[in-house]
């Protein structure tokens, strides 16, 4: 019913077919997920509307909605809402498939969709980005990685790291040392087991993954 | 006299800053070096009291920068140590009666007669801290082998780093040798680990700390206790001699991280 992507030059809303209170409802669903929740906060956001004419109501209603998730949203001048415009102006090109930047598509694995951090990121320090992230040096206890990709560090991974932010459940976290807080994929969530206290274990680099509906752990191994 | 100005800061409360503060003035001004300690935890000050200079407040912080009184009136000299003066914090304000423009500028005229202006931030990370760290050189930032006060430490290097000051060093206060060993407490290069950052001291725990507090006589008048031998080497450092970490848990690692920031130039390199 409602399809949510990443695109260069924000988030892409398509709204499909279905009662406008259930296409509404499952728009604030999705955006209310705790999983994206994060992630689209500050996001512009572009509306497809397919073959939908929304009214002036309608668009007050997804307004409000957005506001409440702190997302830019620039509402398109009534009447001129056609199912062929993206929100904004009536002379922007309609998004075609190709300007579409598939977070999860891994043919675009290290193009333009990552993001490299060179440093260590601290307590309530966040990194936040539409695509992979590559953090090279630790990430602290209290920090924050979303990414609507994957989140490779290049250290040690001990904050709260969120991956596939958008709902993308194929997305992976590694890292040379994997112990976040509390490790995100897509929908699914899983804290790191107690560790036994004093004892440092040297497990070597690992990789979280989304395996039969849950998080899994594997050494990393490409 | 161009002073150099060191921010004292942690992030958590009660780790130790004001004591750390005030000892380092004391081994600072021990040393020859003309000393000026300001108390920028307005509102809750305590610097004066582990001085034991409270009894000689008359002029304090806001009342110099509000212009009620010169820099010199509000400077109390420690009778102890005529290399020690502090400015301390006045008690009935809070930390919106300075900005950071304001200490800077008191900062910049103490350089001119002090060889170290140490500056005791209050805890947090809202104005009073913003405040004390605004005219820094160089931070220190004090943290206890304690999970909560080392991820405190972690957020404070975050926002020093931000301000774009020089990389922060580390003092491990109030380390229990004896609970390190048996495995109870964090050691160095755990804290190390997380905080990456170059440890410039290791205290450890000594009762003669709250003794001494109490009765507004700083350790490092008399190096012989434990703590203020550490904070005579602390100021050592400063001073940019090459000293030797002391050994207080059977940890190599400890060495592995000799900090080089505080030395000058000419001194070899010692691992």
């Amino acid at each position: 019913m409602i399809s949510l992507k990443g695109t260069r030059e924000g988030l892409l809303i398509t709204l499909g077919d279905g009662e406008w209170p259930d296409v509404l409802a499952e728009l604030a669903i999705q955006l209310g997920k705790p999983s994206a929740a994060d992630f689209f906060r500050g996001a512009s956001v572009r509306l497809e509307t397919g073959d939908r004419e929304l009214t002036s109501a309608q668009l007050d209603e997804l307004e409000q909605l957005f506001e409440l998730h702190e997302m830019k949203f620039g509402r398109p001048q009534i009447p001129s809402v056609s199912s062929e415009y993206a929100s904004e102006n009536d002379s922007a090109p309609r998004l075609n498939e190709a300007e579409v930047i598939e977070p999860n598509g891994r043919e675009h694995v290290g193009l333009i969709d990552a993001a490299m951090v060179r440093r260590t990121i601290r307590s309530g320090q966040v990194i936040r980005y539409a695509g992979h992230i590559v953090i090279y040096g630790d990430v602290n206890p209290g920090a924050e990685i979303i990414a609507s990709g994957d989140v490779l560090v290049w250290g040690k991974l001990r904050g709260v790291v969120h991956a596939g932010a958008g709902g993308d459940e194929r997305a992976v976290v590694g890292a040379l040392l994997l112990a976040p807080t509390q490790l995100r994929i897509g929908s699914h969530i899983a804290r790191a087991p107690d560790p036994p206290r004093g004892k440092k274990i040297m497990r070597g680099a690992e990789m979280a993954r989304v395996r039969d509906d849950r998080i899994v752990i594997e050494s990393w191994t490409v | 006299m161009a002073g150099v100005v060191i921010t004292i800061t942690s992030g958590k409360g009660g780790v130790g800053k004001t004591t750390t503060t005030a000892n380092l003035g004391v081994a600072l001004a021990r040393r020859g070096k003309k000393v000026a300690c300001i108390d920028a935890d307005i509102g809750l000050r305590n610097l004066d009291v582990v001085l034991g200079l409270e009894n000689r407040i008359v002029y304090d912080l806001v009342d110099v920068v509000e212009g009620r009184a010169r820099l010199r009136q509000a400077l109390i000299k420690d009778k102890r140590l005529p290399e020690l003066q502090m400015i301390p914090a006045a008690q009935t304000r809070d930390k919106t009666a300075v900005n950071p423009a304001q200490m800077t500028k008191l900062a910049d005229e103490l350089r001119k007669d002090f060889d170290f202006i140490l500056i005791d931030s209050p805890a947090g990370i809202e104005a009073g801290f913003k405040n004390a760290i605004a005219p820094a050189d160089r931070v220190l930032i004090v943290t206890t082998p304690e999970v909560s006060a080392v991820r405190d430490a972690d957020r404070i290097i975050g926002l020093v780093e931000a301000a774009e000051k020089a990389a922060p060093k580390l003092i491990l206060n109030r380390l229990r040798p004896s609970m390190v060993k048996r495995g109870d407490m964090l050691d160095t290069s755990d804290v190390l680990e997380i905080l990456s950052i170059d440890l410039i001291g290791i205290v450890p725990e000594d009762e003669s700390i709250i003794t001494s507090t109490n009765k507004g006589q700083p350790v490092a008048l008399d190096e012989r206790s434990p703590a203020g031998a550490a904070y005579g080497r602390i100021a050592q450092r400063i001073l940019g001699q090459d000293v030797p970490f002391r050994n207080f848990e059977d940890n190599a690692n400890v060495f592995q991280r000799m900090s080089r920031w505080f030395r000058g130039g000419d001194h070899g390199g010692q691992q």
